[in-house]
């Protein structure tokens, strides 16, 4: 009897433990969730702060100072148009964040309604909607963005669209797996019993049950967002012209990379960073939240 | 599984949809294709208009002009070239910066169309050097009041296949060229003339035009578009896969997308030419592809260079290879839709045209190898006139602008293609400083011509070439031209009254001031504002000997202007 109740008591503390609520106390003694948050503070305060911090105007030209390699004066040197580049790659932060919460958001919630549905209602729905993923899935993420860009035309919004739908298979495939495995637990039988409304039982018990990974994969979302957003800019195909996202740099540079390559290497390197940043959170947000792994 | 089928379908016509656009338009990027920036951007847009677009004179020409007509010159027989005794034999390989989109000559409407049919067929005339007509498959002609032109083919040219040419062949060219149902590219203009063909005996044709035109000769040698090809070249469908031409090479393997592979033709009618077995035509459309394959000695000889490249390579000349750039009358122009606020309000055009700075849009988009202008010749041409060019100068492009009456902010919708960004966002620059917002619309090329055709745009940047004579650039400045458009639709009596004239006129000297007017107008006007004449590179290795660079946007015109027919490989 004393046993099961200190056991029921340990229980009950390491669920308090695993809750997600004391998530960034726990993040911030896992040493890789850590770099990561530090790299993405440093991306999201640049974008938040880059008019403040920028030196220059991003879109100002000065085709005298064209193709100058990095001085004190431009950090990062300037372009083809003479522009700085150190300014434009802290404002492409701001297109980069503004594409990658906006097409995560989207995605994040159309995934996350869809799974739920497919993994709770299940049968013909979960058929249904599971095909229809599968059938976007089937394409490959750069693709499906093309075609969907070239169909709709090029604009912020249907870039951020299209890297929203390139993703929603992904993250409707988790929430259904979640769903599934927790649908048959004891709790959601036993809320069924008392005859709470299938909904509530799906929206207030199963999914905040089904978090922890969720949020993992939200991050590494964000990264490919990024990517997929560079490379349809990169494609020309991206943010249109004149903003100045880090994959319109890339395909502007490219020209000019075999002599000057300090136009490329820069906007390549915040790529390279940020994607870091998203995917070592990401991994740190894995260990942590992973029940399998030892708590920290 | 049937809502599976149906998604999949749906997104299979997307994507096909998608990619069907690029193909038709090859100049467009092709989402899957890097895009192209230093590619002469609007190259195609001027001629995709096809047949209209071509001399735009098509609507009324007149009177005579018949330049020295009687004199029919020997081609000039290639002056031994430069460095030592040629060398026969081998094989050389250019880099063309565009595939072949179509193999008949008579409708060769891209930039690489016109590459390939130029070293296989060949015209009755060609431009020399000199812009003067020389014939090539014509010995000679002669005309009395420029109405009727009588030609007396060269003897003993024959075709590929070994047959002979003659009177029969040209008439069956031309009356290809003007059958509506063939759909080729200088209907238009003969049609508009009221071309007719006449055999009068197998060496000798004569052409009767109903209008007299001067620029009739310009005609004949627009862009080898009236090429005389054997008529076995055309499949049962009306299309050709093999040109069966006179030129010094023959078709031997197309691989499209890839290259095209021409070996020497024995029987050519200059003996002792070509100097070469053969040439390849590879497809390598990235400039920087180019670059380095000229590099490596993957082709022996390419076209068009990155700029940035082509800037420092001229300052000092690679140990391997050598690059040139050359001008011909070609030129981006900067137009302005003059049919809607607020470009049909004049001052907003001048306040434009004042703030609009040539030399700084040199440096920036060609690395300032462009030749800066304010009218579409090569300033070495007999056609480029004494017109002063208007003179950068912010404050009255401040007082153009005020008096316009716009508002500060007033937005301009700015077609382009992508790879005119850069020339876009220089635009941005300089118009803002007077109160104008570009709006930028990014369409492909297809797009490019729809909407410039139905004037849905403020501002876009066209480009031209093939230009011999004035009445080409200047006849678009009125209503009557089919390509109108591409000069913003500018339109005025006083304008239309100086190209009638100047179609009319004769003597060379009278027809220089009518269009020295023409251009005082253009800038008076500011209808249009021709920006900088294109600077055209080509490199190639120190093995390849003798060659020179073109004169023509054909640029290799084989016998006028001694390109690869004379050109031969020490390896």
């Amino acid at each position: 009897m004393s046993l099961s109740k200190s056991k029921s008591a340990n229980h009950l503390t390491l669920r308090k433990e695993r809750g997600i609520w004391d998530l960034p106390l726990r993040l911030l003694r896992n040493r890789l969730a850590l770099g990561g948050m530090i790299i993405t503070s440093i991306v999201v305060l640049t974008a938040l702060f880059a008019p403040f911090i920028a030196p220059y105007d991003p879109l100002q030209l000065n085709i005298a100072q064209r193709l100058k390699p990095p001085t004190a004066e431009h950090l990062m040197g300037t372009d083809h148009l003479g522009r700085d580049i150190f300014s434009r790659v802290l404002f492409g932060a701001q297109i980069s964040l503004q594409v990658g919460v906006v097409a995560v958001a989207l995605g994040t919630i159309v995934g996350l309604i869809a799974g739920a549905a497919a993994g709770y209602i299940g049968k013909r729905v979960d058929t249904t909607i599971m095909g229809l993923m599968d059938a976007i899935y089937a394409f490959p993420a750069i693709l499906l963005a093309l075609v969907l860009v070239a169909a709709f035309g090029a604009s912020l919004v249907t870039v951020m669209t299209a890297v929203a739908i390139v993703r929603i298979p992904i993250f409707a495939r988790t929430v259904r797996g979640s769903v599934l495995a927790e649908r048959e637990k004891e709790y959601v039988q036993a809320a069924q019993c008392i005859g709470v409304n299938p909904w509530a039982i799906l929206f207030r018990h199963i999914l905040p049950n089904t978090l922890a990974p969720l949020i993992v994969v939200t991050t590494t979302y964000f990264a490919t967002a990024i990517v997929v957003e560079a490379s349809l800019s990169f494609l020309g195909l991206g943010v249109p012209p004149p903003a100045a996202s880090w994959g319109v740099m890339l395909n502007d540079g490219r020209k000019y990379m075999e002599a000057y390559p300090h136009v490329v290497i820069f906007p390549g390197a915040a790529i390279s960073f940020t994607v870091l940043g998203f995917n070592l959170l990401g991994d740190g947000l894995r260990d942590v939240l992973d029940p399998r792994l030892k708590n920290l | 599984m049937k809502q599976t089928l149906v998604l999949a379908l749906v997104l299979v016509m997307v994507l096909i949809a998608a990619c069907a656009a690029p193909t038709a338009a090859p100049t467009a990027v092709p989402p899957t294709k890097a895009p192209e920036p230093t590619k002469a951007p609007a190259a195609e847009p001027t001629k995709a208009p096809a047949p209209t677009s071509a001399p735009a004179a098509t609507t009324a020409p007149a009177a005579t002009k018949a330049p020295e007509p009687t004199k029919a010159p020997e081609p000039t027989k290639a002056a031994a070239p430069a460095a030592g005794t040629p060398k026969m034999g081998g094989t050389l390989t250019f880099a063309m910066k565009e595939d072949v989109t179509s193999m008949d000559p008579l409708k060769a409407n891209q930039y690489g169309d016109i590459r390939l049919s130029i070293l296989v067929a060949q015209q009755l005339v060609a431009p020399d050097r000199s812009g003067k007509f020389v014939g090539v498959l014509a010995e000679s002609w002669k005309t009395d009041d420029g109405k009727v032109w009588t030609f007396n083919l060269r003897k003993g040219v024959k075709f590929h296949n070994g047959q002979e040419m003659t009177s029969a062949d040209v008439k069956w060219i031309f009356d290809r060229i003007l059958d509506e149902k063939a759909g080729t590219l200088m209907r238009g203009t003969y049609a508009g003339i009221g071309l007719k063909t006449e055999i009068v005996d197998p060496s000798t044709i004569k052409f009767t035009i109903a209008s007299a035109s001067g620029p009739f000769l310009n005609y004949l040698a627009l862009l080898n578009r009236s090429a005389i090809i054997h008529k076995d070249s055309y499949n049962a469908d009306g299309t050709v896969t093999k040109i069966i031409g006179t030129g010094p090479f023959m078709m031997d393997t197309s691989k499209p997308g890839d290259s095209y592979t021409l070996k020497k033709f024995p029987d050519y009618w200059k003996k002792g030419e070509p100097y070469l077995n053969g040439v390849v035509l590879k497809v390598i459309t990235d400039p920087n592809a180019r670059l380095n394959a000229i590099r490596t000695g993957d082709v022996d000889m390419t076209e068009e260079l990155p700029y940035a490249d082509v800037k420092k390579l001229t300052e000092k000349q690679d140990a391997n290879f050598t690059t040139n750039v050359y001008y011909i009358n070609s030129g981006e122009r900067f137009v302005m839709n003059t049919k809607r606020e607020p470009f049909s309000n004049k001052n907003a055009r001048l306040a434009v045209e004042y703030v609009f700075d040539r030399a700084m849009y040199n440096d920036a988009i060609f690395f300032g190898l462009g030749q800066v202008h304010n009218q579409p010749f090569a300033k070495t041409d007999g056609w480029y006139l004494d017109v002063p060019m208007v003179k950068t100068d912010l404050a009255k492009a401040k007082d153009y602008f005020k008096a316009s009456g716009l508002p500060q902010g007033t937005k301009v919708k700015a077609m382009l293609m992508a790879n005119q960004k850069d020339r876009t966002e220089l635009l941005q620059a300089m118009l803002s400083q007077i109160g104008f917002t570009v709006e930028f619309n990014v369409v492909d090329s297809a797009a490019w011509n729809k909407q410039g055709a139905a004037y849905d745009y403020d501002i876009l940047i066209g480009t031209m070439t093939g230009i011999f004579d004035p009445d080409r650039p200047y006849g678009y400045l009125e209503k009557a031209s089919g390509s109108n458009w591409l000069v913003g639709g500018y339109d005025s009596p006083q304008m239309a009254d100086l190209l009638a004239k100047g179609r009319a006129e004769a003597d060379v000297n009278k027809r220089k001031e009518i269009y020295k007017q023409v251009v005082q107008l253009v800038q008076d006007d500011a209808a249009t504002i021709y920006v900088a004449g294109l600077p055209w590179s080509e490199a190639w290795r120190n093995s390849v000997k003798g060659y020179k660079s073109g004169t023509s946007p054909a640029l290799m015109m084989m016998d006028a202007s001694d390109g690869l027919n004379v050109t031969w490989l020490d390896k």
